[in-house]
């Protein structure tokens, strides 16, 4: 091993998580930070790249996700992470839809309000402050007059509704039902050198970096000198000095074959549900025999995430000819995000944004006739409805390093699930719920079903709590035990809602560097 | 080590929109004379992106068929190998690009010239992964088909090939025809005349006024 590097901080991980971390202690003026990510360079905001996914449907990407040799994976129904999460510089929001809803005031509170999972050690009130801080920072649009509660508006308005959001909305209504604009965080005006959205339709790989992504916080931080980054740099474990404090992370430089060790002060794991308890159970010590946090056998337990379901409909005629103008979701509906539904189980509704859409290049490259391809524009609509649902937190069900290693040489992954996370009755009643919004927009055919659990929104594996013997980190995100050990992720999370949860993260991240600032 | 910087890619990006917005349709669009470089340009990936190493020596092409049922492996040729495409070269690349539009009546609605396409197929060939390889062989195709097929006829056979993998045929398809087609249709706005406002890949434009919004809006919201 060579000659140890040191900083102020160390960072595990680039995501948005990591990207937040590094630049918030930075301008409160704690550095030098080093970030350590396992992936590498992601070419972004790139135009022959952009070409390429228009033109072939290839995405730089695609060659950063987990395996199925990466993964172990045991259960009622086993995790399929393939897609789930992206292993590479910015992290998974490089990929992800950019949906940035609040969790609800019952979702701090499962315990106590409807007597499942546990509460939170923090209240929505106590977050509230920060949710409108982390809708500054993830540029969020939105409708500033629906719940929950807000102190502040929105910092962009949301776009209004496509018209292919008419059926949709028509059914809502007729239904009794609500719906509201869809939190994306997505620039409607310029900000931060970063462009509004031209609708280029192409949100798998935004073209100008419109939509926030985790390399954005990054390439600001490039232009700081106390700021390093190394990529295809796996970290192997945390060393500690004493019981409480950790003195250093060794990982591997893999562009140098080599191991190399960081002596640091403070340490922030901003790896993601499963890297960063598979970290923690991998920092084994006298101090730490089980893993750093694990003398009570709960890092890595009650691993759970959003289960997906959907509804299909077929209508008949489309003499509108409408089609998919936006590539991005504008419309959900919280009616079963609510607290008469959280005992059996959440649901937020969205929309498939990508769909109906006749694909036109797909069908001249078949060689379809002009006339052809008109008639399939006013044909049939495929409608697809979505539901996120709200997974349950299970001892049982837990993560861990499996033997061997991945290709970003990072150990293996271990998921077991033996514990069902969503009562299956439910998630039917809610797919039929779907179903039956799309016979009244007038579809045939009906169908629904679930997904294959990615783990996109992996959560509850390092949970905060109040007292080690309930949790892993405080709510502060301060592993207990550790002086200088933090877990920034959605590991933290106690309990699940059925929204998507990288606000909630940002805004508990902001909460807890508050402390440092 | 180069790093891409943000404020060329969006140069290049208003004067993309300019030409995509421009009303000149690329049959009648005028050329812009492209001169053919000697050399190559080497490209390799760092981790802050693409860096560039002018003035490599030009590698040798591989020998490539001129029949669509020649066997070739079912992978992208050379993409090593960057290259410019000659001023006659890129000209049967836009007859056949015009062929497409006929072919599906879509020329009125193409608002990208001959500029903007050359950009592209500039990007395409110079950059990596290198399509410069796959441009030649296509092209060397269409000239071996033209004495006995005529002009459009050979261009037609391109359009038409449905070749297996394996094969000429199945490279001109998926990486010369396809491609062009996919890019017409939606970076060229070729879409709107099926009827729709606006595409994936097409740049519609900010909604942030609600005047001129690039997409259609639900009427009852």
């Amino acid at each position: 091993m060579s000659k140890p590097e040191s900083a102020k901080v160390v960072v595990v991980g680039s995501g948005v998580a990591g990207g937040l971390v590094a630049a918030t202690l930075l301008r409160c003026g704690i550095g030098p930070v080093t970030m350590l990510e396992a992936g590498s360079h992601i070419p972004m905001r790139d135009r022959r790249t952009w070409l390429d996914y228009v033109m072939r449907g290839v995405l730089p990407y695609d060659h950063l996700y987990d395996t199925p040799e990466d993964v172990d994976a045991s259960g009622t129904s086993p995790w399929q992470l393939t897609g789930g999460r992206l292993i590479g510089r910015g992290g998974s929001t490089v990929h992800w839809g950019g949906w940035t809803p609040r969790y609800r005031p019952e979702d701090f509170c499962s315990r106590t309000s409807a007597g499942i999972g546990v509460d939170w050690p923090i209240s929505y009130a106590d977050l509230e402050p920060y949710y409108c801080q982390a809708e500054e920072y993830l540029q969020v649009a939105g409708d500033s007059k629906t719940e929950p509660y807000r102190s502040k508006p929105y910092p962009f308005s949301n776009a209004p509704y496509p018209a292919l959001m008419g059926p949709v909305m028509r059914a809502l209504k007729d239904s009794g039902y609500d719906y509201q604009a869809m939190p994306i965080a997505r620039n409607t005006r310029s900000i931060q050198g970063m462009p509004a959205c031209e609708t280029t339709g192409t949100c798998d790989y935004c073209p100008i970096g419109a939509r926030f992504t985790g390399d954005q916080p990054l390439d600001r931080l490039a232009r700081s000198s106390e700021f390093t980054l190394h990529l295809e740099a796996p970290v192997c474990t945390l060393v500690m000095d004493k019981r409480s404090r950790v003195a250093a992370v060794e990982y591997v430089d893999r562009k140098r074959g080599e191991v190399r060790r960081i002596e640091a002060e403070w340490f922030f794991i901003c790896s993601g549900a499963l890297e960063a308890p598979k970290l923690l159970l991998a920092s084994t010590s006298t101090y730490w025999p089980q893993g750093i946090g694990n003398d009570h056998d709960l890092v890595g337990r009650f691993l759970t995430a959003s289960p997906f379901v959907y509804a299909n409909g077929m209508i008949p005629t489309n003499p509108r000819r409408l089609q998919a103008e936006l590539s991005f979701p504008t419309l959900c509906s919280r009616q079963w995000d609510s607290p008469l539904y959280q005992r059996q189980g959440k649901m937020l509704v969205a929309v498939n944004y990508n769909l109906p859409s006749v694909n036109l290049g797909k069908r001249m490259n078949a060689h379809a006739t002009r006339a052809e391809v008109d008639a399939a524009t006013i044909g049939q609509m495929h409608y697809q409805l979505w539901g996120s649902l709200q997974g349950a937190n299970h001892f049982e069900n837990r993560v861990e390093p499996a033997s061997g290693e991945t290709r970003f040489g990072l150990p293996r992954t271990k998921i077991s699930t033996p514990i069902v996370e969503f009562d299956p009755a439910v998630a039917v009643a809610h797919q039929a719920r779907l179903g039956d919004l799309l016979r009244v927009m007038g579809a045939q055919d009906v169908s629904a079903g679930g997904y294959p659990q990615r783990g996109d929104h992996a959560m509850g594996t390092t949970r905060m709590s109040r007292s080690d013997a309930d949790g892993v980190t405080d709510d502060r995100l301060r592993v207990h035990g550790v002086d200088n050990l933090f877990v920034a992720s959605n590991a933290v999370f106690p309990s699940a809602g059925a929204a998507n949860p990288t606000l909630t993260l940002v805004a508990l991240i902001l909460r807890a560097l508050e402390a440092f600032c | 080590m180069i790093r891409w910087d943000m404020r060329s890619w969006l140069g290049n990006e208003q004067e993309l929109r300019k030409s995509l917005h421009s009303r000149h349709r690329h049959p009648i669009a005028p050329r812009l004379p492209v001169s053919p470089k000697e050399e190559t340009t080497a490209f390799w990936h760092t981790p802050e992106g693409r860096a560039r190493l002018a003035h490599a020596p030009k590698a040798a092409l591989v020998d490539l068929p001129t029949t669509l049922d020649a066997p070739l492996p079912p992978r992208l040729l050379q993409p090593e190998v960057p290259g410019i495409l000659r001023e006659e070269d890129k000209d049967i690349v836009l007859r056949c690009w015009g062929r497409i539009a006929e072919r599906w009546a879509t020329v009125e609605s193409i608002a990208m010239t001959a500029v903007g396409l050359n950009d592209v197929l500039d990007l395409k060939t110079r950059e990596p992964p290198s399509y410069y390889t796959e441009y030649m062989l296509a092209l060397r195709i269409y000239r071996a088909l033209v004495p006995t097929h005529g002009d459009d006829g050979a261009l037609d056979a391109l359009l038409t090939c449905s070749e297996p993998s394996g094969t000429a045929g199945w490279h001109v398809q998926t990486y010369f025809v396809s491609e062009l087609i996919f890019l017409q249709v939606s970076v060229a706005g070729a879409f709107s005349s099926f009827g729709y406002v606006n595409y994936p890949g097409w740049t519609g434009g900010s909604y942030n006024d609600p005047d001129h919004l690039p997409y259609r809006v639900a009427s009852d919201t």
